[in-house]
Formats: structure tokens, C-alpha cells, sequence
């Protein structure tokens, strides 16, 4: 069974038509590239994908299971977060309680157990803490954890909304667009960080992205999209070679490719 | 219904429509076209009446003189509380209601403090007393008064905002407040012009209100909520929309008025507002 | 010393003095402090709500809700005060849940605006529907409550403790909810509403549990009301006293508890001593206040805005060109 399976995605906006009719299938342990020029409907797919809009026509299907009609937060239940493209944090809080309020889902607090301080929560707390550890170290961001949100770079920053992605514990991370506004650096630091939890944390990703050389380096799949429609999927090395894709980026973004 | 009731009831929601028109017109402007959340409109009608009321009636000068006097004053008064709190928060909505909270608890005070407790009262100008008959249904001349200076001021607002050059410059800065600073002109100019306007129709509203209705310091909450609503139905920063819906709202207190108490005609209209608030999407929001 | 030793001993010392006050104070002052703690409980459940992002101008509406309940109940079907109480804050927590399942959908001006609207019909019906709130005159003769637990009710002092335990109480409970991942939560839903919803937070229902909290709290504020003020009227709860408690929120600091409190006491304080003043006019308290929003507004806006920043922009879903 795929992991993730898009079944003919439409969205249309008032006149505007976002997509059309995409479909694809993501296996789990993948790394998938999702790539096009401005416009394409990339983070529109990602909106559909977690419940944030619902789609004109079509279905999502995630673990075999019809997800379409969910709200984001049951989206992230059954185990699909994203990442989002600008620096979405919880911005007043350090980034130890950023990663907290990640917890949010395993484990769950109910409303009383917490009004009332039952012995629960104490093991709950506890797990948190672990959890919390866990992910600071991973992506090697420790020596930041009382920092607030607001005041990190731009990178440490992105860094942060994977860890708190993370801290949903996903079996599929939706990343939009990691590596923008990022240097060399910072962009082979957070390919590092991708490889290393996809490895530990067996996730599958799909990664939107305009930065070729990390799609090629990290992807072993490419869906393109141009106008809302899916016009090639396949290696990165084929879909780079495809005519109708030179195509979609000539004219728009010739030093993206 | 039997027929005198039915066009007792027409003219009496037709005169309310009017007066929910011109002040849904002027809250539209500033708070539709300009972004400035000015909630204390409906104070602003209050002072105009109060003051139509010190001239004209504790000063005995004449009523056309202060319903002259009333409109400018009230729209200096605008043009002082933009500057005074509005400026720095334009377009912000919260910000803006809670100085609007603080003008409205402050105006009525000083309302109170400067014209007392008693309800007031402006009779009607020697012109305006007397009625019409139109086959068996009395129209007082002051309601039609009303309907006379309503669709002149929305005569002449057409005009401004459409055929005069100032008039153009509010719609660009309605439109696109960057693009138009950059053709050189001043935000803070038109945000005052667009206060003035609005404060004046609130004013003149109020006015025309003063003869027919006591005169108190609470006066204005109900046109606000009413023009509020007009506002949500009718579409911000839409004018042939506040003119629909003040009709529509005006016709529906005025038929509600012949059968229910007002309170329960209130208590339709509020709850109109609470629905349309939650449930047209564009709310307060919308441009159409 | 360390600090949170200090801070304790602080606290202690001065619910000490608190609790020993109506030895010491003139009657007079003791009213006050009353209605100061009767206004702490209606203004910590709309700062509760607050916390959420919303700006609930039904609050004292919801007040009303309960000084009503107690005042019918009591009077009309003679129950005994101590069931009326806790009924008139579960009565007007499950009004609110209605309310606010339905508008709790918006946000910012929109949800003031109609829970604004709420409040004036609520208003109006109590005026309208005179055979069971008694109209304009309101409902007079609202009994103290009834002896409990060997306990009298009726004078000062014991309306003074009452008041106190009840503002205890609500403390308690505020003070644990912002401590807790709740209160966290909560904080998270007026600028970051989206990034939670990813995480898994049904931002919805966060919202309307605070909502309800608020309004329950609210109804006991409105039930000790009723019972101290043995009267209830429509003039009583109206929006110029939901404006009063946003006031005592704001200046104080809707960021903290204390803060609440502070600006509460201090507030009221402030209208009791201007009635001193010569030639005292009651309309200058909502000159007092207003002028003070004002003067908060224009002087030291960034904390408020802050705060009430409205989210419209669409945190992170639109594409950044």
C-alpha cells in the first residue's frame, strides 16, 4: 500500500483553478521531491494535503485511509504534519517550549487531568522531557533551547519548525521549501539534518523545493507541477532531461535549474 | 394589513432608512474606505444633535444656523480625534475598537456634563412644522425633510467622491494606499478629509433626528448598531450596498414598529447583526 | 532569601491581611473590597478569554445570566442560595457553549462585535420578558444566602469572606490553567493558530472551553452580585460595564493574573475615591475610565496590541512571492 496516495486533486479558487487533477503515490521510506516555478500550486497541494483547504475534487488517501474530509489537527493524528514555508513558530516561547507544545498529540492531556493535577500527568511530563532531549540533540540544537523563537537566524529557525514537526512523531513530514533564505551552509546543515531523520526516525518526506542541487541530492523521486497539473514524475536526473519541464522553468526561473 | 396602517408603516420605515442611511454612509467611509475603526460614530450623531439643540433652542438662534454650525463643528471634532488617536493605528482593528470604547465612554460623559441629564428636544423650524395628506396618510413636513436632505447628501457625496479631483484621490487611497502616496498624495490628508466627511453625516443625521426623536447621551448606540448592519448586508466601502440595506433595515423596523414594541424590533435587529457578523464570510471585511 | 521563598511569605502575609481586614475596616470599606473581589472574578474569566485571543463584550452579560438565575431561583422558586449558586455558573456555561460554538467560528472585531450583540439582547429581553425578570424594575428582595454548615449569612463580614473564598477559588483555578499545557496552548492561538492546528490542537474547541470558563466564572461573579446587592437589574449588567471590565483588564495587564488584579483593585479604588472629590457628578467614573483606556491606548499601546493583534494575515499558508 502506498503511504500517500493523491487521487486527481482539484482546487479551484473562486475563478482560479490551483490544481488539476493531480495524482500520485508516495511509498513509505521515500524521499520525494515536489518541484515547479512559481505559481505551480505547490503549497496549495501541501494545504490540501493537511486539511487546511479542501479540495474542489478528488480524494487523499493516507494509510489506505480517505483523509480529504479532515481538519488539519486529525490530519497530524493519523500521523501527516508540515512544515511551513515562512517561519511559522510559536514565536514569544523558547525553543525548548516550541518543541513542547509539539507534544501536543503523544501524549495527549484531557482538560480535568490537568485542571486537577492527577498522578498521570506526572509520566506524561516525563515522556515529554524525554522526547524533548531527544529531538534537541538530533538536530543539534541544544545549546538553543532557552532561546525565544523569534530571536534565532533565519536557519535556526527553519530547524525548529522540523523539530516541532517532529515532535508529532509522523510517519509523513510535509517539507515546504527547507532550504529558502538559507546559505551554503545552512543548506548543507539541514540536508544533514533531513538524511539523519529520515534515517533514525523512519519517515518518509515529501520536500517542496526550488534548490536542484539539494533535490537532486536528497530525492530518490521528482513529481513536477506547472499549472496546477502534474507534467512529469520520475528521477531527478530524467526529470531534469524532460522537454516539457526545461519548458515550464524557461522563461521563468532559468537559474533555478 | 389594512392599507392606512401598511403606508403609516412604509413612511415610518422609509424616514428610519434615511437617517440608518446617512449614518451607515458616513461609518462606510471612514470605516470602510479608509480602515479607520471608528465605533463612536454613533457619538458623533449624538453631539451634533446636542448641539443643534444649544444653538437653535438654549441660544434661540436660528434652527438653519445650527444645524450649519452642528455639522461643522462635528466634522472639526473628526478631524481632531483622527489625529488625535486614530492615526498611529489605521487599519488596525482591535486597537482601533478599544479607543473607540474609551471615545465612547468619554463623549457621552461630556455630553452629559455639558447639556445634562434631560432628554432634549428640537422643535421643528417654523418651514418644517405642518403636515402633508396623501390620500388619508399624514406625513409630518419635518419626515420629509428628512427624505429631501437623506437623498441630497447622497446626491452630492455621489458627486464628490465620482466628479471632484479630492474625490478620485479617496477612491485611490481606497484602493491602493501605496500606489497612491506615490502619485504624491497625502494619506493624512485624506484620512482627515474622509473623517470630516463622515463625522458631517453623522451630524446632519443626527440633526434631522433632533426634532423628531429626545435627544440623550445614549442616543447613538442604536444608529451604530444599525448602520453596522447595513453595513455587513450592503458590503464595506460599497455605497448602492448601505443604500439597499439601510432600506431594507429601515423598512423592516418600520413595519416591525407598527405590530411589535420597539424593543422587540430591536431585538430582531441585533440578532440580524449577530447572524450576519458569523455567517456572511465577507463580514466586516468584504469589498464588493 | 531565595526569591520564590520571599515571594511566598509575601503572599501569605498578605492574605493574612485580607482575611483579618474586616476587623480593621470601616464598613464602608469593606463594601468596597467586595465589589472588588465580585469584579476580580467577572474580570479574570474575561481575561481568560482573552488569553485565547477573543474579546468577549458579553461578559457581564453573562454576569447578568447568573445574578438573574440566582434572583429567580431564590425568590420565585425559593431554593436554597447554596444550589442556586453553583446552578447559575453551570446555567451560564452551557449558554455560553451555545454562543460560542456558533461564533467562535470568527475572530477579532467580528466575534466582539457579536457577542456585543449577544449582550444587548440579552439586555433587552430581560427588559421585554417582564413577568420573569421583573422588566426595568428588575427583581428586587433577592434573599442572603441561606445558613450553611452552621454558618449565617447576611452581614458584612460574611458576605466579605464569601466573596473572598469565591475569588480564591477562581484564582486557584486561573492560576493552575496558565501553568498547565492548556494555558500554554491557549497563548498559541491568537498569533500561531495555524502552526497549531499542525501540531494537532483543535484550535476550535481550545477556544471554546476558554469561552465557556470564562463565562462560568462570570456567572458566579453575577450570583454573589445578586445575593449582596439583594437586587438585579437590567441597567446593572450592561455593555458599559463589560467596557469597565476590559478596562480593569487592559490597564492592569491581561498578562498575568496579578496583573489583573492589580489593575481591578486599583481601578476601583480609583472611582471610589473620586466620589470624594467636591461636587461629585456619578457620570465622571466613565470619564475616569474612558479617559484612562485612552490614555493606555495612546501612551503604551505595544503591550496592548500586541496582545489583541488580530490575525488576519494567513500565517504561512499563502506563498511567500
Amino acid at each position: 500500500m502506498s503511504l500517500l496516495e493523491l487521487k486527481e486533486v482539484t482546487k479551484s479558487f473562486g475563478g482560479l483553478l490551483a490544481l488539476s487533477q493531480v495524482s500520485a503515490a508516495i511509498q513509505m521510506g521515500e524521499i520525494v521531491g515536489l518541484i515547479g516555478p512559481n505559481g505551480a500550486g505547490k503549497t496549495t497541494l501541501f494545504n490540501v494535503i493537511s486539511g487546511f483547504y479542501k479540495p474542489s475534487a478528488g480524494k487523499i488517501y493516507f494509510k489506505d485511509k480517505d483523509i480529504t474530509p479532515l481538519k488539519p489537527f486529525d490530519v497530524t493524528a493519523r500521523g501527516l504534519t508540515r512544515t511551513y514555508q515562512e517561519s511559522n513558530l510559536f514565536h514569544d516561547f523558547s525553543v525548548e517550549k516550541n518543541i513542547i507544545i509539539g507534544c501536543h498529540i503523544h501524549p495527549r492531556m484531557g482538560f480535568f487531568e490537568q485542571l486537577l493535577r492527577l498522578s498521570s500527568i506526572q509520566k506524561k511530563e516525563s515522556r515529554i522531557q524525554e522526547k524533548v532531549e531527544e529531538i534537541l540533540d538530533l538536530l543539534e540544537i541544544n545549546s538553543l533551547r532557552d532561546e525565544l523563537a523569534k530571536n534565532l537566524s533565519h536557519g535556526h529557525q527553519r530547524t525548529l519548525g522540523v523539530a516541532i514537526a517532529l515532535a508529532t512523531e509522523p510517519d509523513l513530514l510535509l517539507l515546504d521549501e527547507p532550504f529558502s533564505g538559507m546559505n551554503a551552509e545552512e543548506t548543507r546543515a539541514m540536508m544533514a539534518h533531513i538524511l539523519r531523520i529520515h534515517k533514525e526516525k523512519k519517515l518518509t518526506i515529501l520536500l517542496v523545493e526550488h534548490d536542484m542541487k539539494a533535490v537532486a541530492g536528497l530525492c530518490s523521486r521528482v513529481i513536477v507541477l506547472n499549472f496546477g497539473q502534474k507534467i512529469a514524475e520520475g528521477s531527478p536526473e530524467e526529470v531534469l532531461k524532460n522537454k516539457a519541464v526545461i519548458d515550464a522553468y524557461l522563461g521563468v526561473d532559468k537559474d533555478v535549474v | 394589513m389594512d392599507s392606512f396602517l401598511f403606508f403609516q408603516s412604509l413612511i415610518n420605515g422609509l424616514v428610519m432608512a434615511m437617517v440608518i442611511i446617512l449614518v451607515a454612509l458616513g461609518l462606510n467611509l471612514v470605516f470602510g474606505i479608509m480602515n479607520i475603526v471608528n465605533l463612536a460614530h454613533g457619538e458623533l450623531y449624538m453631539l451634533g444633535a446636542y448641539l443643534l439643540w444649544w444653538i437653535a433652542v438654549q441660544n434661540e438662534l436660528p434652527y438653519f444656523y445650527g444645524f450649519a454650525v452642528s455639522i461643522a463643528v462635528i466634522a472639526v471634532l473628526g478631524i481632531v480625534l483622527e489625529k488625535a488617536f486614530f492615526k498611529g493605528v489605521r487599519g488596525e482593528t482591535l486597537p482601533g475598537l478599544l479607543i473607540s470604547i474609551g471615545l465612547i465612554l468619554s463623549l457621552q460623559t461630556v455630553a452629559l456634563l455639558l447639556f445634562g441629564e434631560q432628554p432634549r428636544g428640537v422643535p421643528a423650524p417654523a418651514l418644517l412644522k405642518g403636515v402633508f395628506r396623501i390620500s388619508g396618510v399624514m406625513i409630518s413636513k419635518e419626515r420629509l425633510a428628512v427624505i429631501i436632505v437623506t437623498l441630497g447628501c447622497l446626491v452630492l457625496m455621489y458627486l464628490f467622491i465620482n466628479r471632484l479631483r479630492v474625490g478620485k484621490a479617496i477612491q485611490a487611497v481606497a484602493q491602493d494606499p501605496d500606489a497612491a502616496a506615490l502619485q504624491g498624495i497625502s494619506i493624512n490628508n485624506i484620512s482627515s478629509l474622509v473623517m470630516a466627511l463622515g463625522a458631517a453625516l453623522a451630524a446632519i443625521s443626527g440633526c434631522l433626528m433632533g426634532t423628531i426623536n429626545p435627544i440623550t447621551s445614549t442616543v447613538g448606540a442604536q444608529p451604530l448598531l444599525e448602520a453596522l448592519v447595513v453595513i455587513v448586508l450592503g458590503g464595506l466601502g460599497s455605497i448602492p450596498g448601505t443604500i439597499v440595506g439601510g432600506l431594507f433595515v429601515g423598512l423592516v423596523k418600520g413595519f416591525m414598529g407598527s405590530y411589535m414594541t420597539s424593543t422587540v424590533a430591536s431585538i430582531t435587529v441585533y440578532l440580524m447583526l449577530f447572524i450576519l457578523l458569523i455567517f456572511k464570510p465577507s463580514g466586516l471585511f468584504g469589498r464588493e | 532569601m531565595n526569591k520564590t521563598l520571599s515571594k511566598t511569605l509575601l503572599l501569605i502575609a498578605f492574605l493574612v491581611l485580607i482575611l483579618i481586614f474586616p476587623n480593621l475596616g470601616s464598613m464602608h470599606w469593606n463594601r468596597v473590597l467586595i465589589e472588588i473581589f465580585i469584579w476580580s472574578v467577572v474580570s479574570l474569566g474575561f481575561r481568560l478569554i482573552l488569553t485565547a485571543g477573543q474579546l468577549s463584550l458579553a461578559q457581564v452579560s453573562f454576569m447578568g445570566l447568573g445574578a438573574y438565575t440566582v434572583a429567580i431561583l431564590t425568590t420565585q422558586a425559593h431554593l436554597n442560595y447554596w444550589i442556586c449558586f453553583p446552578l447559575a455558573g453551570i446555567f451560564t456555561g452551557f449558554f455560553a457553549m451555545i454562543i460560542g460554538y456558533i461564533s467562535l467560528r470568527t475572530r477579532g472585531i467580528h466575534f466582539a462585535l457579536a457577542t456585543f450583540a449577544i449582550s444587548e439582547v440579552i439586555r433587552l429581553i430581560w427588559i421585554e420578558w417582564k413577568t420573569l425578570f421583573g422588566g426595568v424594575g428588575g427583581i428586587p428582595n433577592i434573599p442572603s444566602p441561606n445558613p450553611l454548615l452552621g454558618l449565617k449569612f447576611g452581614s458584612i463580614p460574611s458576605f466579605y469572606y464569601f466573596a473572598f473564598v469565591v475569588l480564591f477559588f477562581t484564582a486557584l483555578v486561573m492560576y493552575r490553567l496558565s501553568q498547565s499545557r492548556f494555558g500554554m496552548i491557549l497563548l498559541t492561538l491568537e498569533k500561531s493558530e495555524n502552526l497549531s492546528q499542525s501540531v494537532g490542537v483543535n484550535t476550535f474547541r481550545y477556544k471554546l472551553i476558554a469561552f465557556i470558563a470564562g463565562s462560568f466564572f462570570a456567572g458566579l461573579g453575577g450570583a454573589v452580585h445578586s445575593t449582596f446587592f439583594h437586587y438585579v437589574g437590567p441597567e446593572d449588567f450592561s455593555i458599559h460595564q463589560t467596557f469597565y471590565v476590559l478596562i480593569y483588564v487592559i490597564t492592569g495587564g491581561a498578562n498575568s493574573i496579578f496583573g489583573t488584579l492589580l489593575g481591578v483593585s486599583s481601578l476601583i479604588l480609583g472611582l471610589k475615591l473620586i466620589h470624594h472629590l467636591p461636587n461629585f457628578n456619578p457620570v465622571w467614573e466613565p470619564l475616569f475610565l474612558g479617559g484612562v483606556l485612552l490614555a493606555v491606548m495612546k501612551f503604551k499601546p505595544e503591550g496592548v496590541i500586541s496582545l489583541l493583534q488580530s490575525v488576519t494575515r494567513k500565517n504561512g499558508l499563502e506563498r511567500k512571492q
